[in-house]
């Protein structure tokens, strides 16, 4: 196996069940992300064998997966806009083996989640995924700034539902 | 911001996440060392963050379906480039589909080199998500050794018996003396570094991460993750004066045989000896401010000086051990000054009597900076420059204010003309800032603000001027940050106010000459 294929194995193995992840929050239906999620990798690939340079692989798969998603979201336009994360965004659960306090804390947060907006949301959960804000930035398209204040406000609104 | 005033929430949410520069995150710190209040909000946000974390991994995460086929490696690609185009076809049948399988599962047992920068990653990602307040690490340096909470608030004030020469290597290393035995405290030193050479070793039972680097005082460092769940147990600083510290995690049943360390009560304040001083008057006042102007320490710190019978008294709170050394050190030579600095509690600075700066309201979008943002398309966020030209002319112009309200008129008329020269240099020094900023200001919003005629102001005294000038730069500051006024009257409102600094800067100027 050559490096190149290690490094494209690799962070397929790490990241492609998180990419696909992400993918269903964009509203993709779970074929149609894991395809995305394909391609994410293929893309990475032949960027690589191309010999670019890629600072933060995380990084560059999200960017790249959030714009297939956009992409493929446009193109099809089989559903109403974020259709597959609403629907799932009903089905918050809080895990069973969770201790009542716990179990009440996250249903607080999932309450609250689901009133940020879809931008916000993006970015916490880019955030959760480890990326920093530049990258979430990149990925996202929009600017740092943006970020943190979209950071700022929905961690804000978290935290008051947390202690209402 | 400055010292003086409390970070926002998405200041000490940046601090929390570690997205502000060096320089940045001392300004909020030491503020955080002062303010009681703004600590608890960070440790509030914290507490929030971790349960957003666990939200995402185990209420978010969960809720989404399983893929529903099995992957496929994408080094199975034709070795040709092609244009693909999206959706790919689906090519794979089942049968080549269990190949693939096959592949990987084969893959999976032999040893997959593993990147630093991904192991680092998942680590932090973990602890942040698990932290353990019991948890307990050895720092050993030399022939001490010193056991410690792995996490330490180090905006208390130091236990006895802290080994300063331990802190004070690992702070010289870059290194967090919060948490230093952490993915996090390895990470945040080894992405500082512009050159490095990571290699990842693995053996039955760890990771072990080892980063070098040609930069700084460190040559070396390792950290030794657990495979298992990626836990750092121990690490290993190598300076390049050939002096090592090593950290490891003390066993948790060790930490039961020790049991938990009482509290410590916090020292009482430490305050200078007042040795009999020669008599000071308002000339050693503009000597102390002119010190601290050299050294930056009149633009909104807590540092108050005030001029008491005889003596010219310099007090701080909250200040970093290395300022408050800057600062006596800049003032040593001044007959007739006392110097006192508390270690704890908020004090209000110098110029606080003027009116705090709102923080910028956290809840409403800001449509003139969208619209800044949209009329550019550099790569440079027009909106972040902004807000930092207008922090800046905002601190210059407090720090105007404060000058002309502690030498007024009357008293700068008496001092001798050398001791006036330096005030009035001091002066013109935020003003030259000031200027700057708000031409800064003016080129980034020429795009959107509308054309302001102003009557040219006149002069009443520089003293008099440096009020007006404070004045419109927060009506500037507040008409970029309000939330609730319409936009066209806020740009309005921006637009006059700037031609009326940039006019007053101009009076101010010929004032001072």
């Amino acid at each position: 196996m050559t490096p190149l294929d290690k490094q494209v194995t690799h962070a397929f193995e790490e990241c492609r069940d998180d990419v696909y992840r992400y993918l269903l929050t964009l509203g993709l239906t779970p074929p149609h992300a894991q395809d995305a999620a394909q391609e994410v990798f293929l893309r990475l690939y032949l960027a690589l064998r191309k010999g670019e340079s890629i600072q933060n692989l995380r990084g560059w798969v999200f960017r790249v997966a959030h714009n297939l998603g956009l992409d493929w979201r446009a193109k099809e336009r089989t559903e109403p806009l974020n259709a597959g994360s609403e629907a799932l965004l009903r089905d918050l659960r809080p895990p069973a083996d969770a201790g009542l306090i716990e179990r009440e804390r996250m249903k607080q947060i999932a309450e609250a989640w689901k009133t940020l907006s879809a931008q916000q949301r993006q970015c916490l959960y880019l955030r959760s995924e480890g990326l920093k804000y530049r990258e979430i930035a990149a990925a996202l398209g929009i600017s740092i700034s943006t970020v943190r204040e979209f950071l700022t406000r929905a961690i804000a609104r978290l935290q008051k539902a947390a202690h209402e | 911001m400055n010292s003086a005033t409390h970070p926002d929430a998405e200041l000490l949410l940046r601090l929390a996440d570690e997205d502000l520069s060096t320089e940045e995150t001392r300004r909020v710190e030491q503020h955080l060392s002062a303010c009681p209040a703004c600590r608890d909000e960070l440790a509030a946000l914290r507490d929030t963050s971790e349960d957003i974390l666990r939200f995402h991994q185990t209420v978010l995460k969960p809720a989404l379906p399983e893929p529903p086929r099995a992957w496929e490696l994408p080094r199975r690609i034709p070795s040709a480039p092609r244009v693909i185009a999206f959706p790919i076809k689906r090519v794979l049948t089942a049968a080549a589909a269990l190949i693939a399988a096959v592949v990987l599962v084969r893959r999976m047992e032999q040893p997959v080199p593993v990147s630093a920068a991904e192991l680092l990653r998942k680590a932090e990602v973990r602890e942040r998500a698990a932290p353990n307040p019991r948890r307990r690490i050895r720092i050993r340096y030399r022939n001490r050794s010193w056991t410690r909470p792995a996490r330490l608030d180090t905006l208390r004030p130091p236990e006895a018996g802290d080994p300063a020469v331990i802190d004070a290597m690992l702070r010289q290393a870059g290194f967090s003396t919060e948490d230093p035995l952490s993915a996090a405290a390895f990470s945040r030193w080894r992405s500082g570094l512009s050159a490095r050479q990571d290699q990842v070793r693995q053996d039955s039972e760890n990771y072990v991460v080892t980063t070098s680097t040609p930069e700084g005082v460190v040559r070396e460092a390792s950290l030794t993750l657990r495979s298992g769940d990626l836990h750092p147990t121990s690490a290993t600083l190598r300076y390049r004066s050939e002096e090592t510290v090593d950290m490891d995690e003390v066993p948790a049943d060790a930490v039961e045989l020790e049991g938990p360390r009482p509290p410590v009560p916090p020292p009482a304040p430490r305050r200078a000896q007042a040795p009999a001083v020669p008599a000071a008057g308002p000339a050693e006042e503009v000597q102390v401010m002119a010190a601290l102007h050299r050294i930056g320490a009149d633009l909104g710190e807590p540092v108050d000086v005030a001029r008491n019978a005889g003596s010219i008294d310099v007090s701080g709170a909250g200040l970093a051990p290395a300022r408050q050394e800057q600062i006596r050190a800049a003032l040593t030579d001044i007959p007739g000054v006392r110097i006192a600095f508390e270690s704890g509690g908020a004090r209000r600075a110098n110029g606080a009597g003027l009116p705090r700066r709102p923080a910028a309201p956290a809840d409403a979008a800001n449509p003139l900076i969208d619209q800044l943002r949209a009329a550019s398309n550099g790569a440079a966020d027009p909106g972040d420059s902004l807000i930092e030209a207008t922090d800046r002319a905002v601190q210059r112009a407090y720090a105007l204010a404060a000058l002309a309200q502690r030498f007024p008129a009357p008293l700068e008329a008496s001092l001798a003309p050398a001791d006036r020269t330096l005030v009035r240099r001091m002066a013109l020094d935020h003003a030259d800032i000031l200027s700057a900023s708000v031409t800064a200001m003016n080129t980034l919003l020429t795009a959107v603000l509308p054309p302001a005629n102003v009557a040219p102001p006149a002069g009443a005294g520089w003293q008099q001027t440096a009020e007006t000038v404070l004045a419109a730069a927060r009506g500037a500051d507040q008409a970029i940050n309000a939330a609730t006024a319409d936009l066209d009257a806020r740009k309005t409102r921006l637009a006059v106010s700037l031609a009326r600094l940039r006019g007053l800067i101009e009076i101010l100027r010929t004032e001072l000459q």
